[in-house]
């Protein structure tokens, strides 16, 4: 350590810093204050693409009526068999869904530029064989995402997400699980390659959980891998081959 | 909470420049960390991910404050100082020198002022310090070492100037 380094911490202590607001006090108050968990900011509609807005509202309807018949069973609680973890993921076998009820939006931040995400996490990986997404989307919180939006096209038909795909793309995750899917006993899990990396596809209907969302929201088929210290969820309504034909144009 | 509630709101302080809103910020970040902790991953170091997200809310404030300037650091008065600590460092200073760096740190780039200020001043490992600025590891290193030199080269021409 160099002389100014040892000046520096000496100058540490004898800075004026504001005073320290009982900080423990006011945040145990507000979360004592907050029988339930509010919903993380929702989808903003009114930022959307018409198109894109109406295939996300066509959505958030199709998972309303799933989460009331979900919601509608006794007993369907979530019991852990076993999970798996990949990257800021964790896959979550149970022998029953949870309680999925009335979506509030699909969590996705704030929808931004390309340059803007790019920004947020470093490079942003596109899937080339969609072309450039038809929106983006970044949440700054850690761990730190970006997540693209495909529209419905000739090949690629809505998934439970709205749209024809949706890839979330994590960095920072090392100390939070991220995404928690929890995924019912019937539902294949397959182990997949996606250009050397591993992965795992859940063929089918699953449960997706958020940070700070209070419920979990259905999720469909979802292609998951890590490459770089990058974690990719790709949800789409295609089949393993073509999600893996995505994923593998992912860069 | 009570143990890491100083250096975060230091940290949200550095991040948006005014103290009401890194009093904001600061909350914010502990309810979401509180919200997220069933998902916090055993083992993993808990105080760079919670200056993460304390920073992050901070910066979004001043973004949306539009405020441009960031903390102005200045020296405690005689009075409010904190009698001496244990280290050798901490009577090194004198009044003068202490002057010296503190208007050679405001002269500097604000991004060098940030780092110093969170390794040394803060005293944040590289690690909490590339949480709290949003940048990697090794970029915490380089801007480090150049903001350091680029800092001695400010306070040598102070003591020139000043004899």
């Amino acid at each position: 350590m160099t002389d100014l380094e040892r000046e520096l911490l000496a100058l540490g202590d004898e800075i004026a810093w504001p005073a320290t607001p009982d900080l423990a006090g006011a945040v145990s108050a507000r979360i004592a204050a907050e029988p339930r968990r509010p919903a993380r900011r929702g989808l903003r509609l009114p930022q959307l693409h018409p198109r894109l807005a109406t295939a996300v509202a066509a959505a958030l309807v199709t998972i309303l009526a799933l989460g009331i018949l979900f919601a509608a069973s006794p007993g369907v609680r979530a019991t852990v068999r076993d999970w798996l973890g990949i990257g800021s993921v964790r896959i979550t076998r149970v022998e029953r869904l949870p309680d999925l009820s009335p979506a509030r939006g699909l969590g996705l931040g704030d929808r931004v530029t390309l340059a803007t995400a790019e920004r947020g996490i470093g490079t942003v990986a596109t899937i080339r064989a969609l072309g450039r997404p038809d929106a983006v989307y970044y949440d700054g919180t850690v761990p730190r995402r970006a997540t693209l939006v495909y529209l419905e096209r000739p090949g690629l038909p809505n998934g439970r997400a709205g749209v024809g795909a949706l890839l979330d793309e994590i960095v920072g995750g090392d100390q939070l699980i991220f995404v928690e899917k929890l995924v019912a006993g019937h539902v294949p899990i397959k182990q997949v390659d996606v250009n050397g990396a591993h992965g795992y596809f859940i063929e089918g209907d699953h449960a997706l959980q958020l940070p700070d969302e209070l419920h979990p929201r259905l999720a469909g088929n979802t292609l998951v891998w890590e490459r770089d210290a990058v974690t990719y969820r790709l949800e789409t309504a295609l089949g393993l081959r073509g999600a893996l034909a995505l994923a593998r144009s992912v860069r | 909470m009570r143990a890491h509630q100083d250096i975060a709101f230091r940290v949200a302080c550095l991040a948006c420049g005014s103290a009401a809103d890194a009093e904001e910020a600061a909350q914010e970040g502990f309810v979401k960390a509180w919200r997220a902790l069933p998902r916090f991953r055993p083992g993993a170091p808990f105080r760079p991910w919670l200056l993460a997200i304390v920073a992050n809310e901070a910066r979004n404030r001043r973004r949306a404050a539009g405020r441009r300037a960031g903390l102005e650091l200045r020296a405690a008065e005689i009075a409010e100082r904190e009698p001496p600590g244990p280290s050798p460092e901490a009577q090194v200073l004198t009044g003068a020198r202490r002057d010296a760096l503190l208007a050679a740190l405001a002269d500097l780039d604000e991004r060098d002022r940030e780092v110093l200020t969170c390794r040394y001043l803060l005293e944040l490992s590289e690690e909490e310090t590339a949480a709290a600025l949003n940048c990697r590891r090794g970029t915490v290193k380089s801007r480090t070492s150049r903001a350091l030199g680029r800092l001695r080269d400010r306070v040598g021409i102070e003591e020139v100037i000043a004899s």
